[in-house]
Parts: C-alpha cells; structure tokens; sequence
C-alpha cells in the first residue's frame, strides 16, 4: 500500500471522503471507516503516528458520540439515562439513543476521511507528493506553497518542544505563578516560533528568487514514476463506483421525493435504501 | 574580463540607523577567487546580497553607487540574474528545498525548461564535481553538514554559472569539510568561473583565493592580494585555569542512537569537575549537540546514567542550557523581562530581581538594550540575551551550544568571564577560542570522544 503511485493514492483519498459523504447507512460507513483504517495500517505507520491517530481517533469518536447523545434534538427520541433529571422548569440533561446513533454515523464519516488522509501524508514523501502536485495542471506556485506547508509542519512540532524544553530548564512549571501568569507564558510562546517562521519564509522567498523560479509556469511533470497500467484500471474501477453512488443517491432521492419513480427500479430503491 | 564592477558603493538597510556598506570600490575579473573578509557584521552577508541583485531589489533601504555584474547594472531583480549569478548562502538548512539530493540540484534546471534528459545529465555532472556522485537518491536530512554544504554548491554549479557566489560556506563545517569546499571551488575557479566567497576562517580561504576585500564596519579596510595582507591578530589572552574542584557530573555507561541510525554513543565514561570549563570540537554530525541535550536531559540515553553531584541550592538552577538557536529561548517583549522570566520562576521579588537583571546587563553589554524587544537586536546580541536569561539563575552547570557563533573574539571573551557556573561545557567550530577559553577539550569523531591536552 506504501508504494502506490501518488495519483493512486490521491484517487483513493478522493473516493473515500466522496463515499463518507454519500453514505448514510451505519453498516456501510462502518465498512468504509474500518477499510480506510486498514489502508493506513497497511502504509506500516510509525509507533509516534499510530500513537497520535488512535488517541485522535477515539477521541473524536466519544466526543462526537457524547455530545451528540446528549444534545440531540430530533424525534423520535429514546432515553436511556438522565445525568439531571428534567424539571418544570429545566428540561433536562439526558442520554439519547437516536443520539448516539446519529453521532457514531458522523464520526464515522471523519474516522474514515481522517484515516485515507492519513494514509496519504504518511506513505508518501514530501518529494513524491510535490511532484505529483507539482505534475497537476496547477501553476507550479501552488504546489510548491502546499509542499513548504507540508515540510514546514513537523518542524514547527520540534520547535514547539525545544521552546517547551527551553522554558522548563528555566524554572517554568505551568500553573505553579497562577493562572494568568502561566496563559501569559503559554501565548508567548508563539513569539519565537512565528519570528522563525516569518525568518524561514525570507530565506524561502530569496532562495526561489535567486534560483530562477517562477510561481506562475506551467507544471511539469519530470521525474514522477509513471502510473502503472493496473493502478490506472484500478482507479478508473474506483472513481466509476463513486459516480455510479453518486448517480444512484440522485434516483433514490428523486424516488423519495416523489419527483420520478420507475417500477423496474424496485429492487435498486430497496438495496440503496438498506444499504446506502 | 571585468564580470565585477562596483564604484562607491554604500548602502543602508531600512530602519537601520547607519550606513551597512560605506564608500565600497573594487572590481573582479573572469576565473577569480575573490574574498570578501572581515568579522560578523563587517557588511560580507550585504555585500553578497547587493551582488546577486536581493539588495535593493528585494531589501529596500538607500543605495547609492554603481554596481555592474557581467554588463548588467544595479538595481536589477535576481531572477534576471539567473542562471548567470548564482548563490550559496549561509545556513544550506535554509536553502535547500527538496527532499532528495537528485530534486535539489535539479530545481533550478527544471526552473530553466531544460528536457529531462539534460537535467539528469546535468545533475550527475554537478554531483560529480562536488565529490558526491552517487548520492542522487539520498535523503537531504541524512546528510551531515558538509555534503549539504556541497550540495548547495552543485546546486548551483548545475545551471552552469558564470559568477558563483557564496555566503559564509565555511562556517558550520570541520577542518576537514571546510579544506574539501575550498578545494573544490579552486578547480571550479580553473574552468573559468569566477567565485565571489565571504568568509571570516581565514586559515582555509586565504591560500586559495587570488585577491582579497577586508571589510571593517561596512568600510573597505583592504584590497588586494593575499601576501599583501596581514590578518589582524585574534586577541583572545586565554583565560585563567582555576584548580579542579570535586567531581560535579558523572556519566557512567552511555549509550546512545536515533532510530534508524547507527548508534551515536557506546559506553562513554566520563566525569566533570567543579570549575572546568569543558570545550567539545568535532565535525557536524558528530554528537556535540546530542551530547549537551543527553546533559540537559532533552534526551533520554538508551542505556546508562548522568548523575549530577553538586549540592542543590533552590535558590539557583542546578542546570541550565543555552540552545543553538538562541532565538527559540526568547519569548519576552523587551530584554529586562527575559533577564527576569529565570527570577520570577526561582521565586525571588522584584526588588531582587532588579539590580540581579542590572548587573548580568552589564557584565554582557546589554544595560542599554533593557528595554529593547529581544527580536529587534542583532544575532550576537540575542544570543548575549538568551545567555543573560540563563545567568540570571546563577546556574551551577551551564551547558552551551555554539556560543560562539556570531561572537568576535572580544565578545566571546566578555561573555565567558560573565558566567559564573561551577561548569560550564560548551560546543563550538572554532577552535582557536576554544583552546583560549577552554581548561579541557573534549574532541567528537565518528562516534568517539577523546580528550585532548590544552
């Protein structure tokens, strides 16, 4: 899975947020999230992004469960346990089961975007990924402004710990000077980063100027592998599915909506409505 | 051929309250090495900017004078400059901008339009003439120091310049590194490129170049041939080597390595003593910086132990470390309240706090620089702020990274002779001071240490 061509990878990026858009259906959007997480798994990510993922994964699951569970304001509405009672005059912090059903679809969608992403970002280097930018029909500027925000991000990470390091070698300990004291400290320490980020991007600027590179040439796409005759079918067969989704939710939603409805199509309305 | 030509040059940056260049006059002819020299802020890294068309171009600020580069004059935008003019500047960390060393040197030559058939054959003719054929599919980020250095060279090599110039391309490499650039560029200067390079190691550049400007203050002080030239004297009188104390830290069995590399450290064994000032030389790559933050504990050995033995006082830092970037320790508005952010975390009042910030001021000749916001000071000067923030703690051992970088001799002095640690072990490239300033010298290479007699 790591070593898919770029355009392949984008594809599948591509199809997999369009389904985790179409799909409504939990089954579905539970296929789909656990297939996108197994690709990621497939790209051997290293122990720190497993780490990151899983705990920014379970974390926006519950939350988007619990919040949901919690506020959820349609009907019908089933209550499975009150956290306060309702009142005459408050009408009560409950859990709701359409609820939490509702919010475990949506985090779905996320889950399953969230892990093609990660797939995408973790397998391919930034080289492969700007060449492949840089070989859409696209002014090379732009793919050179994505591929320096690429790059530049984990280095704002490892500056931001050094900061964070430097600051308790010199005696910082959050909270321990009040609360004001330690927000004062915490927002400052945006201060150096920035002025290194604005001083890495004046490097950035004169280094481009000095070597003849202009923003609005066309691209080229020099140097990327070709796309092999498999992947190609490959990704036709996916963006196929995709429209053919696609198309089918308009005739389904059509049929809902009493705008058109063909007796031959009976067996497509039920398997889009148990499945889709 | 002339390719250089400047007349009465001078120049002052926006907002800058003097002039940076002052009355500058000399020309460069076809198949030179011409070198600009002089101490940090003499007005080399402007004087370079001025020649590949950033200043006034880009920069701004009040430009008088002519300056004419291969029948082209000033002002003029770099990119018309390009592939004519081409620029190495001083930190290849900042410049280069691809992922593999292949995509490096290609980038100016797909910049040209040039088939890809050329740009391979170009590429591999520039990695040639760096010493590093071969090296077309390697990472950047696993290179050491000095073959970034090279590559920031063929980079510019590959679109085969008329004029090479270069920013300070010695100074964060060895010895050894800095002889292989220098020898490089010799050869490229026999094919008929001319090669304008600013730098202040004088030792490695000055036996090859063929004519020389000194710069003082942004004046020109010198101008000719090298034999003609006499360096002025580094006055660095070493400093006085009190006797050792008791053992201050221990290192007991350490082993270190990043992932997926071979490792840095097997089993070093050593201890530091209560007043030694400890100086650690070595190339790029070799483990000063890691070792400092193992001291520091940023980093955690993979096996082994740092015992610390001095006795503790609440009342000062047992340990404190001045990063590389001495920029990433500044988050304060103005110069006093980052001398006091060490004081106010160790509990003392505002009115011990006051005259401590005043005193470790003036012992590093920031008292008029109090209020000052850190960021608007020149390099040295925030680096004197950042290692004022860290005395102002009375640590018992300093542990410094570079601080020598952007120092003259004078500066680097006064800046020791402030620091009033039991130990202190800093890392540096030059070694002339450090056998100045050090008791101890601690040599990095290929993942041992050995210890040299000063």
């Amino acid at each position: 899975m790591k070593s898919l061509h770029p355009y392949t990878k984008f594809i599948l990026v591509f199809v997999i947020s369009g389904l985790s858009v179409l799909l409504d259906q939990a089954f579905s959007l539970m296929a789909l999230a656990l297939g996108s997480v197994f690709l990621f798994l497939a790209a051997w990510p290293s122990r720190s992004w497993l780490k990151g993922f899983f705990l920014l994964v379970s974390t926006t699951v519950w939350g988007i469960m619990i919040s949901q569970g919690l506020f959820y304001q349609d009907f019908p509405r089933t209550i499975v346990f009150c956290l306060v009672p309702p009142s005459e005059t408050f009408p009560g912090l409950c859990f709701i089961k359409e609820g939490f059903r509702y919010g475990f679809i949506q985090s779905l969608r996320f889950v399953a975007a969230l892990s093609a992403g990660a797939y995408l970002i973790n397998s391919t280097s930034t080289e492969m990924l700007f060449r492949a930018v840089g070989a859409l029909p696209l002014p090379r500027g732009l793919s050179l402004m994505a591929a320096a925000s690429v790059r530049a991000l984990p280095r704002l990470a490892e500056d931001l710990h050094l900061v964070r390091q430097a600051l308790r070698l010199r005696g910082y300990r959050p909270f321990r000077r009040g609360l004001i004291y330690t927000l004062r400290t915490e927002m400052a320490v945006v201060y150096p980063l920035l002025v290194r980020a604005i001083r890495d991007s004046r490097a950035l600027a004169d280094t481009l100027l000095t070597r003849g590179f202009d923003p609005l040439a066309p691209a080229k796409n020099y140097f990327l592998p070709p796309w092999p005759r498999m992947e190609r079918a490959l990704s036709l067969v996916l963006m196929g599915l995709l429209l053919a989704i696609f198309l089918g939710k308009i005739l389904f939603w059509a049929y809902l909506q009493g705008v058109f409805y063909a007796e031959v199509l009976r067996p497509f309305y039920a398997f889009f409505r148990k499945y889709v | 051929m002339t390719v250089i030509e400047v007349k009465a040059l001078s120049y002052r940056y926006p907002k800058s309250p003097g002039s940076n260049l002052k009355d500058i006059s000399f020309a460069v002819r076809q198949g030179e090495i011409f070198l600009l020299a002089g101490e940090t802020g003499s007005g080399k890294s402007t004087l370079i900017s001025v020649l590949c068309g950033l200043i006034p171009y880009e920069a701004g600020g009040e430009f008088k004078g002519l300056v004419k580069v291969l029948g082209k004059t000033w002002p003029i935008s770099p990119v018309k400059l390009f592939p004519e003019v081409t620029v190495v500047f001083q930190s290849p960390a900042e410049q280069l901008l691809a992922d593999t060393v292949f995509a490096e040197v290609a980038f100016g030559l797909e910049n040209l339009g040039l088939s890809k058939e050329v740009v391979t054959k170009r590429v591999k003719k520039a990695l040639a003439e760096v010493g590093l054929s071969g090296y077309e599919a390697r990472e950047i980020s696993s290179l050491s120091g000095g073959e970034r250095q090279r590559v920031a060279i063929a980079q510019a090599l590959a679109v085969s310049p008329k004029l090479l110039l270069l920013d300070e391309p010695l100074s964060q490499l060895d010895p050894k590194a800095a002889q292989t650039v220098m020898d490089i560029l010799k050869s490229l200067a026999s094919q008929g490129i001319t090669i304008v390079i600013a730098e202040h190691r004088l030792e490695y550049v000055l036996p090859r170049v063929d004519r020389l400007l000194y710069l003082e203050g942004g004046k020109a002080k010198f101008l000719g041939k090298p034999k003609d030239f006499t360096p002025p004297k580094k006055e660095v009188n070493p400093l006085p080597s009190p006797p050792k104390g008791q053992k201050a830290v221990e290192i007991k069995n350490l082993y270190f390595s990043y992932p997926k590399r071979p490792p840095l450290f097997n089993g070093l064994n050593f201890s530091f003593y209560e007043n030694e000032r400890v100086a650690l030389l070595g190339p790029n790559g070799s483990g000063k910086t890691t070792f400092l933050h193992l001291l520091a504990g940023l980093k955690k050995p993979v096996k082994g132990a740092i015992r610390y033995l001095l006795p503790q006082d609440k009342k000062r830092f047992a340990l404190a470390l001045l990063l590389q970037d001495p920029d990433l320790m500044l988050i304060r508005t103005k110069v006093a309240e980052e001398l006091s952010f060490s004081l106010e975390n160790l509990g003392f009042t505002r009115k011990e706090i006051e005259p401590r910030v005043s005193q470790v001021a003036k012992e590093l000749h920031l008292f008029d620089k109090l209020k000052r916001a850190p960021f608007s000071l020149s390099r040295g000067e925030r680096l004197r702020v950042a290692l004022g923030a860290l005395l102002t703690g009375r640590p018992q051992v300093l542990l410094l990274d570079e601080p020598t970088t952007a120092q003259d001799p004078k500066n680097a002095l006064r800046l020791f002779k402030a620091i009033g640690a039991e130990l202190v072990v800093f890392s540096t490239h030059d070694e002339d001071l450090a056998y100045a300033l050090a008791t101890r010298i601690l040599r990095f290479e290929k993942g041992k240490i050995e210890e040299e007699t000063r």
